[in-house]
């Protein structure tokens, strides 16, 4: 039974359509394996045997019933604890939490139960989403399934090592600066960071309205693709989502690569990059040249400033949000969160509306020098070789800044574009953790990203790498 | 503490929220820096820019 753990999603979801093994099995399997890595890698708030086990045999019911499954129908997958269901108070990472049974289920779970996955647990993850290493003061640090003394990248710590250990089949993740991309790269899964309203954030646990966005990390590209096709497109409920339509990923995924621009960054995101990483990412490309992709080296614009306004942006809006119970439960937040919610209290209206006005300049400036010139362009995720998690321990003192702004460093400026990117494993690092690459791509243009990353995924196994079980 | 500092803890003071003064030092100092950078990036920026451009221009952005 370990065997089926090892498929994708979409791997699963053939198999389970083709009846050539049961999903309430696999439902077995999965929880049992669950079970385990939680108690290595702290990756669970809850999970949730006997509804999930029900649920996996009404599939194998309707699965029976030739016609009638989605496309995922059976497919177990466990999310991040900030995804409201309907009667369930959801943790946030938190002590506090929304404090309440949520009043409805979140758009992306209703569309995957539309779709027939089974949630079958919730996933450990930052304080309030606000932290990009993947400790947790409240709940437990999550720990890499490769190595549980490593950071796993957060805030959606444990989508990333529940994927990776090969427990949860897909997790849904949310990306405010760099929330997917960051655990994909340090968990060695694929991870798609969409568009800005791409995906409805109803009933997602806000962080900042100008910058949150939901996706799901995966095994590997095609099942990130069989997921956003699941939960994109326009939702009433969210006024943000866009009507742009969705395109058919999944039709998308096998088209031929030859011929497109890879732009490779000439400064910003190669400015700082360890030696080891650099190897990696820069090496990925020679499967792109392969491929047939004219890979070309791109100028940039200067980022820094985007970079700086994106953390105004995002400080102030947390601090808003979270401004009541900064005043009323100080003592429940974890020092570091409070510390980084306070810096917002202190931006001002003009600092934090001029952060806002630069966006639309900075987001036709790189159209104009930079996407008018490529298809996509390829960068690094993280610029220096992965670390424990004792040391970024820093906690909210003097180090926190200085420590968080390198970690996001490579992510915040696509959060302030609003484009999508897309994280692919590429290798090793000489530490054993894995490492990754993005593909950054034109607004709403994920599909070609998946394009991109499925090929390299036909020419390369990273992505079928298991980690150690302990 | 700097004078820069006791204006940001006064200003987190008037939002309810009580800083030590370790803490209103560092903070002062990220957003100070934080400040030069945004102000440079927005002294060209033309008078009549408004948020509400982003979304046309993302939505623009589309091959």
């Amino acid at each position: 039974m370990s065997g089926l753990l090892q498929a994708g999603a979409a791997e699963l979801a053939r198999m389970l359509r083709a009846k050539k093994v049961g999903a309430a099995e696999v439902m077995q399997a999965t929880i049992d394996a669950a079970k385990l890595a939680h108690q290595r890698l702290n990756c669970f708030v809850r999970i949730d045997e006997d509804d999930a086990l029900a649920a996996a045999k009404a599939a194998d019911r309707a699965l029976s019933r030739s016609g009638v499954a989605g496309p995922l129908a059976g497919v177990p997958m466990a999310h991040k604890d900030m995804y409201y269901r309907e009667g369930v108070p959801s943790s946030c990472g938190s002590k506090i939490g929304p404090g309440r049974p949520a009043p409805a289920t979140a758009t992306a779970l209703k569309r995957l139960d539309v779709a027939g996955a089974i949630q079958f647990g919730v996933l450990n993850m930052t304080e309030f989403a606000y932290g990009p290493t993947g400790h947790n003061y409240h709940l437990g640090h999550c720990r890499n399934a490769w190595n549980p003394d490593y950071i796993t990248g957060g805030s959606s710590s444990g989508s990333g090592t529940t994927v990776a250990a090969r427990v949860s089949f897909a997790a849904l993740g949310s990306d405010t600066g760099g929330s997917i991309r960051l655990p994909a790269h340090f968990c060695g899964v694929a991870g798609i960071k969409p568009t800005y309203g791409r995906v409805s954030r109803a009933g997602a646990m806000p962080l900042s309205f100008s910058m949150d966005t939901v996706g799901p990390l995966a095994r590997n590209v095609e099942d990130c693709a069989l997921v956003l096709q699941a939960i994109a497109g326009q939702d009433p409920a969210d006024a943000t989502s866009s009507a742009q339509p969705v395109p058919d990923y999944m039709a998308g995924l096998s088209r031929p690569v030859k011929g497109l621009r890879i732009g490779v960054p000439a400064g910003y995101f190669y400015d700082q990059v360890d030696p080891g990483v650099e190897q990696l990412v820069r090496g990925s490309l020679k499967a792109f040249t392969d491929l047939g992709c004219e890979v070309v080296e791109v100028g940039l614009p200067d980022i820094e400033p985007w970079n700086s306004a994106g953390i105004a942006i995002i400080a102030v809006e947390a601090a808003a949000l979270h401004s009541t119970w900064l005043r009323e439960r100080p003592a429940d937040y974890s020092d570091q969160v409070k510390a980084r919610l306070e810096l917002g209290l202190g931006v001002t209206g003009v600092q934090y509306i001029n952060a806002l006005r630069l966006r639309d300049h900075a987001l036709k400036t790189w159209l104009a020098n930079v996407m008018s010139k490529v298809d996509v362009v390829h960068a690094p995720v993280v610029s220096f070789a992965t670390p424990t998690i004792a040391e970024t321990d820093v906690g909210g003192g003097a180090k926190m800044n200085e420590i968080l702004g390198k970690v996001t460093r490579l992510m915040r400026p696509v959060n302030y574009l609003g484009l999508p990117s897309l994280a692919v494993p590429c290798g090793f690092q000489s530490h054993g953790l894995p490492c990754a690459f993005q593909l950054i791509g034109r607004p709403f243009d994920e599909s070609l990203l998946f394009r991109l990353g499925h090929a390299y995924q036909q020419v390369t196994d990273w992505h079928r790498r298991v980690p150690p079980k302990g | 503490m700097t004078d820069l500092a006791e204006t940001y803890r006064n200003l987190v003071a008037l939002q309810g929220v009580s800083l030590d003064e370790k803490r209103a030092t560092l903070a002062a100092e990220v957003l100070q820096r934080q400040h030069v950078v945004e102000q440079a990036a927005t002294r060209e920026l033309a008078f009549e820019v408004e948020p509400a451009g982003f979304a046309g221009t993302l939505h623009a952005g589309t091959k």
